[in-house]
């Protein structure tokens, strides 16, 4: 690759949105395949005084991988996976990949055991024979759009239905190498460097430091992804993670892998009310150690009765029974031990039908096939929102989704779920709500009808937010700011908190040429 | 009783045999295999054994092959008229009477169709051998099996082929069991043993990615059933010679269908079979609205409509368009997939002939690397 | 109505892959699963119970583990689950098959309606069902798409047969092998689930059946299969990169160099 972006703008073009909907602008793109290439680009912008866009698989949807002019550096073909290792003390292997590498790849090659290992060390390539020829092993971090790239998902901290397990993007990644803005280059290790008293100090590669104060926020006590993770005497390594892009580029990262589950088996459990539903959510909600779900899910009636609307139009033969126009809390478990599953299953039973569930009123899911169509169901209210939302937007050109992305602190729970049902309700709006209840994490989708109910749904989910950062909860558990919620990051942080994000991003990026307005407008503008 | 045994001696302990059955049968006790009763005796770790130390062990039966003579060709009739298969069968049965001289009957249950005997026979029939009861006009597949069997047993023919259609697949299988003989379904290549003389037939398992070689070696007479399009029909020729000859059947105490209604119109996925440009389209093209894009587009070319397994599944198509193992065979010239991965079982419904073009957002999917042409990013949003 | 369902255990991945260094195949999980056809027919028995009454037994030929595809059937809401476990059935081809089913029906006691799954997702052979019926003497329809009670005698089955879509109407007893179109299969509830884990799943040997021993098993099978090998594939694709015009272009192109005709303006448009 030419240290030379291309400047066509029809080669741009695609490049221009992500999964939001919003559009920006460029002058040009570069497409490198290492960490040299990628060097280089960042010289090119350096020199020509071009903000630079750092972009993955473009899934994102906040708008962070939208440029705002200038150049983008596009990862997409940066995407092999550079080596394998044994982590000894946890017993597990590790994987070390570029950034463009997607997310669903990474898994199809653990799965099909089938690395490209051209260029591996001589010990990668032991280890990788050892992985071959041993049990199966994945990648334990979940997200809904697999299509994401891990570099990506570095970038937001991303996170899925098993999270609630598992734990976020955050928790399997164990070393992350980046270059600064300035081309220099930093390596991070889990474990490795901590801030003090405040303060923290960083050797990059070439011997320099980069140092600095850590900002004073406290981070809400809930699953969040809103600005960067700070706490008192944290290991740096958690600075990059979920920084959306702001600090630097990354341009590896080490991944640690897991043993698959011996079995996974789910179970959708429908309940005439909310009360009832999130009775069972609390019950669910207190399993610990080996006996916690994997994932605890809810949707509402409103997005039930939209999947039954679209199993009438369907043609009539299909995967799915009959769903009932209810609401419904989906939960699924892992088991390390196939003879511990129907001891599982009966304890989940008897949880269920203590808080009041109908047990002939569930669906369970013991195999593979079975458990796969729960998956394809949960994965179709997005999908089908998202269709619904593009049909109104062919009318009508201004309407798009809302959504929102809050959570809450646990005893909040049936406060929020009140709050959102009473306001839609009010206001007369149509509006759905599903996702990660056992981190008091949903999403509410509003889907206007008008121009007006638009407005109302925007001003709806400011007064939300208000309410929610006053209750300790986050404007975004998992999608992140990007470009279009600083407005929120501000209102939930505060301008002080977000002078200190600012000047935290100075440190590593003084010329401010990463990433502008993701988080926080540079110029204090919001 | 069969018998399948490590010859503990033989064995190395390699373990070249443990990955390769498809039923996980085997595991390593020590050094040496053990194989377990999950063993089905496919036979597959028998080959994988260099130091042929599995021994698989059957007794045999009366041998019934010594009377028995004649290649038989179901020809299939639809209104009178003989299907295209049954061409394409004829063509494959000369192709083994040269490995192995054998007179070649087409074997016909309708009306009588005397032109359509002398297609018969200009598409390879030595002969043609017919019944033509009145009941045998519709097919049925309760009746044919009876007079198919019957026949069998009068003339005793050493090979019987059908062509695998929804039909043939009804009556071949009650045929052979009627004849207590044995029936390889949907065999992709046959072939005759220059050693023992035997029919050789090969057929797809596994969802198509195994092939597996099967013998009727005592049973008479070798049935086999080969689907539409696999097999190549001879030219025409009207200068050869052949007889027709009708059998004698008294039909009188057999029991048929009782057949309520037969609504020929245009079916959904209808002609599909004879397209020559056909639309595919599977779980990638994004969901059930997408369709529409395609139905378009297939209309704008004239082409037919088909549907992965997964789509069908998924309800966005119906189970008429399924393309591959579990569905229909197709022999389009030109086959358009957009976002179809490429499985084994859904390509297993494609010609060998058919000029692929993929459209996928995986460039590591399977289509590309058995396809013909790719395009990357399935653009979204259609 | 007496209705007996036959079953069968497949392996849940079908997928194989060829080791290209050794060549062997290597397949991919051992996991088993109810042969995904045999969902609809087990869906489609219970339907015609909650409609006339009687009773549906799930039957099934193979190894112990089986037993978990039969409990689940129990599960589902089947009466009754049998087992044929023994190691003489093994290495049955599909007329061996369908001689030990035949025993096992007649040892139930004979029935007024079998179904079946139309194919098995291993085999591919959608032979035991038509095999099995004349084994018993009764009249059969495959490939059912849809079927209805008239009395109890009597059911109207229809079928697509090729291209010609049929009504039959079919007397009992008699044996039908169901599609996909048939119905949606019920999901297995946590009731039900519950009730079969104290149910019992009845094995048979082979000296339970009234049989002949050197019918059943490899012995009493016609067909062995003599060698396997890995399918080939076709030939790698030649990809087109570029923006999705670009590519267009060049694929309209290679298709024109091979003979193909320029399409009509109207295709061009939209």
């Amino acid at each position: 690759m030419r240290p030379e972006p291309n400047s066509n703008p029809d080669a741009i073009q695609p490049f221009l949105s992500d999964e939001s909907s919003s559009t920006g602008c460029a002058e040009g793109i570069f497409f490198p395949q290492n960490e040299a290439e990628i060097r280089e680009a960042l010289r090119f912008c350096r020199q020509t005084g071009a903000p630079v866009t750092i972009q993955g698989a473009r899934t994102g949807i906040t708008g962070g991988a939208v440029p705002s002019g200038g150049q983008i550096i596009n990862l997409s073909r940066c995407n092999r996976a550079l080596g394998m290792g044994w982590d000894e003390p946890n017993q597990r292997y590790t994987l070390t990949v570029q950034p463009g590498m997607l997310f669903s790849q990474a898994q199809k090659a653990l799965a099909e055991r089938d690395f490209d290992t051209a260029g591996w060390s001589a010990e990668s390539q032991s280890v990788y024979r050892r992985f071959c020829a041993g049990g199966r092993w994945y990648f334990p971090a979940d997200i809904t759009e697999t299509s994401a790239s891990i570099g990506g998902m570095v970038s937001t901290n991303a996170s899925g239905a098993k999270t609630y397990l598992y734990g976020p993007m955050r928790a399997h990644v164990l070393g992350v190498r980046a270059l600064l803005a300035d081309g220099r280059a930093l390596l991070l290790r889990r474990g490795g460097k901590h801030a003090r008293n405040g303060c923290f100090q960083l050797r990059l590669e070439d011997g320099s430091l980069v140092e600095g104060k850590l900002p004073t926020y406290r981070m809400p006590r809930v699953k969040n992804a809103s600005g960067y993770y700070i706490q008192p005497d944290m290991d740096l390594l958690d600075l990059f993670i979920g920084a959306e892009g702001t600090l630097g580029v990354v341009t590896e990262i080490t991944i640690a892998l897991a043993p698959v589950p011996a079995c996974s088996w789910g179970v959708l459990v429908f309940f005439d009310d909310t009360p009832s539903a999130l009775r069972c959510v609390r019950e669910l909600q207190k399993l610990r150690a080996e006996r916690k779900p994997a994932a605890i899910e809810y949707f509402d009636r409103a997005c039930l009765e939209m999947m039954r609307r679209e199993q009438s139009e369907l043609h009539s033969h299909q995967s799915l029974p009959w769903l009932p126009a209810v609401e419904a809390v989906y939960a699924e478990f892992h088991h390390a031990d196939p003879a511990r599953m129907d001891a599982g299953v009966e304890a989940v039973a008897d949880l269920l039908q203590a808080a009041g569930a109908d047990l002939a009123d569930t669906w369970l899911a013991l195999t593979p096939q079975d458990l796969d169509k729960l998956i394809g169901f949960r994965h179709a209210v997005p999908e089908s929102i998202n269709r619904i939302i593009a049909e109104r937007k062919r009318e009508n050109p201004s309407l798009t989704k809302l959504g929102t992305d809050m959570a809450v602190p646990d005893e909040k729970l049936e406060w929020v779920l009140d709050l959102y049902s009473g306001s839609i309700r009010q206001l007369g709006l149509e509006g759905l709500k599903f996702g990660h209840i056992g981190d008091n994490h949903l999403h509410v989708n509003i889907l206007p009808r008008s121009a007006r109910e638009y407005a109302e749904g925007k001003a709806l989910f400011l007064e939300w937010a208000r309410q929610i950062i006053a209750a300790g909860g986050t404007v975004s558990a998992e999608h992140g700011i990007g470009k279009l919620k600083t407005a929120q990051l501000l209102a939930m942080y505060g301008e002080q908190a977000v002078a200190e994000m600012r000047a935290l991003k100075g440190c590593f990026d003084p010329l401010g040429m990463l990433n502008q307005g993701n988080m926080f407008a540079l110029d204090g503008s919001g | 009783m069969a018998e399948i045994r490590v010859l503990v001696d033989k064995c190395t302990g390699c373990r070249k045999c443990v990955p390769v059955c498809p039923y996980g049968a085997i595991s390593m006790d020590g050094k040496k295999a053990r194989i377990s009763d999950a063993c089905v005796y496919c036979a597959a770790c028998v080959q994988v054994c260099r130091f042929d130390a599995i021994a698989l062990r059957t007794e045999p039966a009366a041998d019934e092959a010594a009377e028995s003579s004649g290649i038989w060709v179901f020809a299939e009739q639809s209104e009178g008229k003989a299907l295209p298969v049954a061409l394409e069968l004829l063509g494959e049965a000369r192709a083994l009477a040269r490995k192995k001289p054998a007179k070649i009957s087409a074997v016909w249950l309708g009306p009588p169709a005397p032109e359509q005997f002398q297609s018969l026979i200009a598409h390879g029939a030595d002969e043609v051998l017919t019944v033509t009861d009145e009941r045998l006009t519709c097919r049925d597949e309760l009746l044919y099996p009876q007079v198919l069997a019957r026949l069998a047993e009068a003339y005793k023919p050493e090979i019987f082929l059908f062509g695998a259609t929804g039909f043939g697949r009804s009556i071949a299988p009650r045929t052979a069991s009627a004849l207590d003989t044995g029936l390889t379904a949907d065999c992709t290549r046959l072939d005759i043993d220059p050693r023992n003389g035997l029919l050789l037939q090969t057929r797809p398992a596994f969802g198509g990615n195994l092939l597996a070689t099967i013998l009727c070696r005592t049973r008479r007479p070798q049935m086999a059933s080969v689907r539409p399009k696999v097999m190549r029909a001879l030219q025409a020729d009207y200068t050869r010679r052949g007889s027709v000859r009708s059998a004698p059947m008294d039909l009188r105490g057999m029991h048929g269908l009782e057949i309520i209604s037969v609504r020929t119109d245009a079916r959904d996925g209808a002609g599909l079979e004879s397209a020559e440009i056909v639309v595919g389209v599977g779980r990638g093209i994004g969901g059930a609205r997408q369709v529409e894009l395609y139905r378009r587009l297939a209309g704008a070319l004239g082409a037919g409509l088909a549907a992965t397994r997964a789509v069908v599944d998924l309800g966005w198509l119906e189970y008429a368009r399924q393309v591959g193992q579990t569905g229909i065979t197709i022999a389009p010239k030109l086959y358009l997939a957009f976002g179809i991965s490429g499985s084994a079982q859904h390509m297993a419904g494609l010609a060998e002939s058919t000029y692929i073009i993929a459209v996928n957002k995986d460039e590591n999917a399977p289509i590309f690397s058995g396809g013909r042409t790719g395009a990357g990013r399935l653009r979204r949003g259609g | 109505m007496e209705i007996v369902v036959c079953v069968k255990q497949v392996p849940a991945s079908t997928r194989v892959r060829l080791n290209p260094v050794t060549n062997t195949i290597v397949r991919e999980g051992i996991d088993l699963m109810l042969n995904p056809f045999d969902a609809y027919a087990v869906e489609e028995a219970l339907r015609l119970r909650e409609k006339a009454g009687g009773r549906v037994t799930v039957l099934s030929m193979g190894i112990p583990s089986a037993e978990g595809i039969l409990r689940h059937a129990l599960g589902l809401g089947a009466d009754r689950a049998v087992l044929l476990s023994d190691k003489r059935f093994a290495g049955a081809d599909t007329l061996a098959t369908a001689y030990t089913l035949a025993a096992a029906v007649r040892n139930l006691g004979g029935c007024d309606l079998i179904l079946c799954g139309r194919q098995a997702v291993d085999g591919d052979t959608a032979q035991v069902g038509p095999s099995l019926a004349q084994k018993l003497g009764i009249p059969h329809l495959s490939a059912v798409s849809r079927a209805r009670l008239l009395s109890p005698g009597e059911l109207l089955c229809e079928k697509w047969a090729d291209e010609a879509h049929l009504e039959i109407r079919l007397q009992l007893p008699a044996l039908i092998t169901v599609v996909k179109e048939i119905n949606t299969p019920r999901f297995l509830s946590l009731k039900g689930y519950l009730r079969a884990r104290g149910a019992e799943v009845e094995t048979w040997g082979a000296d339970d059946l009234n049989i002949d021993p050197t019918r059943i098993g490899l012995e009493g099978s016609a067909t062995q299969v003599v060698f396997t090998a890995a399918a080939e594939r076709r030939k790698a694709g030649k990809a087109v990169s570029g923006t999705p015009e670009e590519a267009a272009a060049s694929i309209l192109g290679t298709l024109l160099q091979k003979g193909w005709q320029r399409p009509t303006s109207e295709v061009n448009r939209g």
